[in-house]
């Protein structure tokens, strides 16, 4: 941290703290100041986004997408509106006729991307090339353009992650892999002509197990460079999950899926035994059990589909309260408690009901899922939001960055 | 240094403000004169032209803001008071604003909504196609059928088993065919035509490849091989597809197809936005079926040969295909002349036979 945490005056706390009291036990009774909890709270509602989404969606045909930025920063406005920190609401600050620019600049490289890769597999591998090369940078602007103009009580949040830690986040991994390529062709090389299958499943376990570490390696290294440069005034998180927290959600995200594939198995093989305790006696005629397993297949591949809905809430919850929760310091941190049961009763809900009106349900799901992710995160502070002041920043006002977050897809992750 | 005049007469409102700088909240108080917005608390003093303001949309449960231009927030303290005043002003006459509250506009929008995408369908996504695809050179068209060529050739196409003698004679019939045509059809002579042999799976078959590579099976060289004009005649047709680019047309329209949908819906999810792209193709191909067949018509007539004798090859798939039903083997559908996107064979047995008495070379 750069700056000195400012002195903390028990009592002397906002206007807009909700609960208050809450000595944290780690510190010595002396430095002992009340924390503030604030809950986040979401009052959009689904009928409203409905409306929006819908004449924007009319606006968008009609100007054959140009309206694009527009409607983007409408529906940003909406969604920052109704997000209430301490009862005030976050505010979008982006401005289509500037980002207009930007999008213009991306549509014509997503069609020269496209016609590139369509024409020639050369011209498409070069501009995937570029695009890996630029990848990082892209990553820094959108999240500088996307901070820059949110803002809480008149202050603009800001991204103090590095152009360079940006690059780095990319050396690690890239090293890790090259090396367990070079590590697996010596361990082929290594074995004896006659052992050279074993070598060569050895090489492929190894390569495997390595591709199997760096996806949760990569994503904590991303989430790391994040979630280390909020800041809003004095204020600036830090992340303190380590990699190995980030595997364990990764581990259990799979053990779920593992988990319902094994009731999937169970509950086929018991309907196949129902279903099949009177052709028993002749299992040898194809003709006879044939077509009622073509019957019941569609059922088999229901079960499966419906266990593994699960994994997606599963790790969707598990990694919010993980992320959220390690993210802080002595000054600012939050809490993140979104349950994975509500979340699957959701999710279920919403792809239900979406699938029911053809998509039209899309609004509402999608304000329904943005209120449950946030109103399970609160903020806790050790100091009063009226003393925090704006740093000496340069505004960042490069729509460049908008384009980045549109091109590559990233966002804060809420 | 305050110069603002006296507020007399205008309507006052108390708000929050911010100035950027600190998160503290100052209550202010402003209002309106002429074009220039006042706003004065007890350690804010500040004033601006009217349209450097921007507003929040009013909505249900959200928050009402306004940006002043040098990094100032105004906040509501009661909404209610806030639109008053905004409506009182004039500055809530933003049609999007009044669309989005409404029910009634709203439904309104969907029915639009609804009838542009429709008409768009029809009428827009043919236009937009043939207005592209001149703009794309033949030699893409080429590159593309020679690269699928190679990539079928590898899966699912085999080397022909028709003696080469019977391969000679079919592509010299053909030839002979194509420089009739070519007489009276100048534009298809910017095509490399070339026929292709294989063996494959699907049965008697034959598809053009976008440039001019066309590609029949041997199943259907034994089945016509009693009827050489029959032959010819689905060449037209093959020729037809390649003549008109279907395949470089359906490419442009899934492309067009897919960037409008995902942008529309892209936020939705990328399988969704994904569907209309395919659907649309079914459809369409219906319509280049007609086109192809047409052109097959003028290509026999070009020949001397009454289009009536196409009969027969739909006669004959009709019995190969039950053959196999009988057969009891796998259900192979009859891909490519057969398929399932093609107009219903009735039809198009119609079509060809009304062609004998329509015009005759």
């Amino acid at each position: 941290m750069n700056h000195t945490p400012a002195p903390s005056e028990p009592g002397g706390l906002t206007a807009t703290s909700l609960i208050t009291a809450n000595p944290v036990s780690v510190l010595p009774r002396q430095t002992l100041s009340t924390v503030s909890v604030h809950p986040i709270e979401f009052t959009g509602s689904g009928s409203e986004y409905f409306r929006i989404w819908i004449v924007n969606l009319l606006l968008l045909l009609v100007t054959l997408g140009l309206y694009y930025p527009w409607a983007k920063v409408r529906k940003l406005r909406y969604f920052h509106g109704n997000t209430l920190v301490a009862g005030h609401p976050l505010d979008f600050h982006g401005e289509p006729r500037k980002m207009f620019r930007g999008f213009m600049l991306v549509s014509i490289m997503m069609v020269l991307y496209s016609v590139a890769g369509r024409v020639s597999h050369i011209g498409g591998t070069i501009a995937g090339l570029i695009l890996a090369l630029l990848w990082p940078a892209l990553m820094r602007a959108s999240m500088q353009f996307r901070l820059a103009n949110t803002s809480w009580r008149g202050l603009r949040f800001a991204f103090k992650g590095s152009m360079k830690e940006a690059y780095l986040i990319w050396v690690m991994p890239l090293l890790l892999l090259a090396s367990s390529s070079v590590l697996a062709a010596l361990v082929v090389g290594a074995t004896p002509a006659s052992a050279r299958p074993v070598g060569i499943i050895l090489a492929g376990l190894l390569v495997m197990l390595m591709a199997a570490a760096l996806g949760p390696y990569v994503w904590w290294r991303l989430k790391r460079y994040q979630h280390n440069h909020y800041a809003l005034g004095q204020w600036q998180t830090t992340f303190k999950a380590s990699y190995g927290d980030m595997v364990k959600v990764f581990v259990r995200t799979a053990l779920v899926s593992v988990a319902g594939l094994l009731l999937a198995t169970l509950l086929i093989v018991a309907l196949l035994m129902i279903g099949f305790a009177n052709v028993s006696h002749d299992i040898h005629n194809k003709a006879t059990w044939l077509p009622r397993v073509l019957q019941w297949l569609p059922f088999a591949l229901l079960i499966v589909v419906l266990t593994q809905i699960a994994q997606g809430p599963y790790f969707k919850s598990r990694m919010q309260n993980l992320i959220w929760t390690q993210t802080g310091n002595r000054h600012v941190r939050f809490k993140s408690h979104l349950a994975f049961w509500p979340l699957l009763g959701l999710t279920l809900k919403n792809t239900l009901l979406m699938v029911l009106t053809l998509g039209l349900y899309w609004p509402f799901a999608t304000i329904a899922m943005a209120r449950i992710k946030l109103q399970a995160i609160s903020v806790h502070t050790r100091q009063d939001p009226d003393e925090l002041l704006a740093q000496a920043q340069s505004t960042y006002k490069d729509a460049a960055g908008d384009l980045a977050a549109d091109l590559i897809g990233i966002d804060v992750g809420l | 240094v305050s110069t603002h005049p006296h507020s007399h007469g205008a309507p006052r409102l108390s708000v929050d403000f911010f100035d950027g700088r600190s998160a503290r909240a100052q209550r202010v108080s402003i209002w309106i004169d002429q074009d220039t917005l006042y706003v004065q608390g007890i350690d804010a003093e500040h004033h601006l032209p009217l349209h450097e303001v921007k507003w929040s949309e009013k909505t249900r449960h959200g928050p009402r803001l306004a940006h002043l231009n040098e990094g100032g927030t105004l906040q509501a303290v009661s909404k209610s008071e806030w639109d008053e005043w905004l409506h009182r002003h004039h500055l809530d006459r933003s049609v999007v604003v009044r669309l989005q509250q409404s029910w009634a506009w709203t439904l309104l929008a969907m029915a639009v909504l609804t009838a542009l995408i429709g008409a768009g369908y029809l009428w827009g996504l043919p236009l937009v196609t043939r207005t592209l695809t001149p703009l794309i050179p033949l030699s893409t068209d080429q590159q593309i059928g020679q690269s699928t060529l190679s990539t079928l050739d590898g899966r699912w196409l085999h080397p022909s088993k028709v003696p080469q003698a019977t391969q000679q004679r079919i592509q010299a019939q053909f030839e002979g065919a194509l420089s009739h045509y070519a007489q009276q059809h100048q534009q298809v002579r910017s095509y490399r035509f070339q026929l292709h042999f294989r063996s494959s799976s699907v049965g008697p078959n034959a598809f053009a490849l976008p440039g001019g590579d066309m590609v029949v099976t041997d199943e259907l060289v034994t089945m016509l091989a009693d009827s050489p004009d029959v032959l010819l005649g689905v060449l037209g047709h093959e020729l037809g597809h390649v003549a008109a680019r279907h395949g470089m047309r359906t490419l442009i329209q899934s492309g067009v197809l897919g960037a409008v949908t995902s942008v529309a819906l892209g936020d939705v999810s990328s399988l969704l936005a994904g569907a209309p792209a395919l659907m649309g193709q079914m459809a369409y191909s219906r319509d280049f079926e007609r086109e192809a067949d047409d052109t097959s018509i003028a290509f026999m007539q070009a020949n001397g040969i009454r289009p009536s004798t196409m009969v027969t090859l739909f006669d004959k798939l009709a019995a190969y295909s039950q053959a196999r039903h009988k057969d009891k083997k796998r259900g192979t559908a009859l891909l490519g002349i057969a398929f399932s996107s093609h107009p219903a064979d009735a039809e198009r047995v119609a079509h060809f036979k009304a062609a004998d008495t329509s015009s005759s070379p």
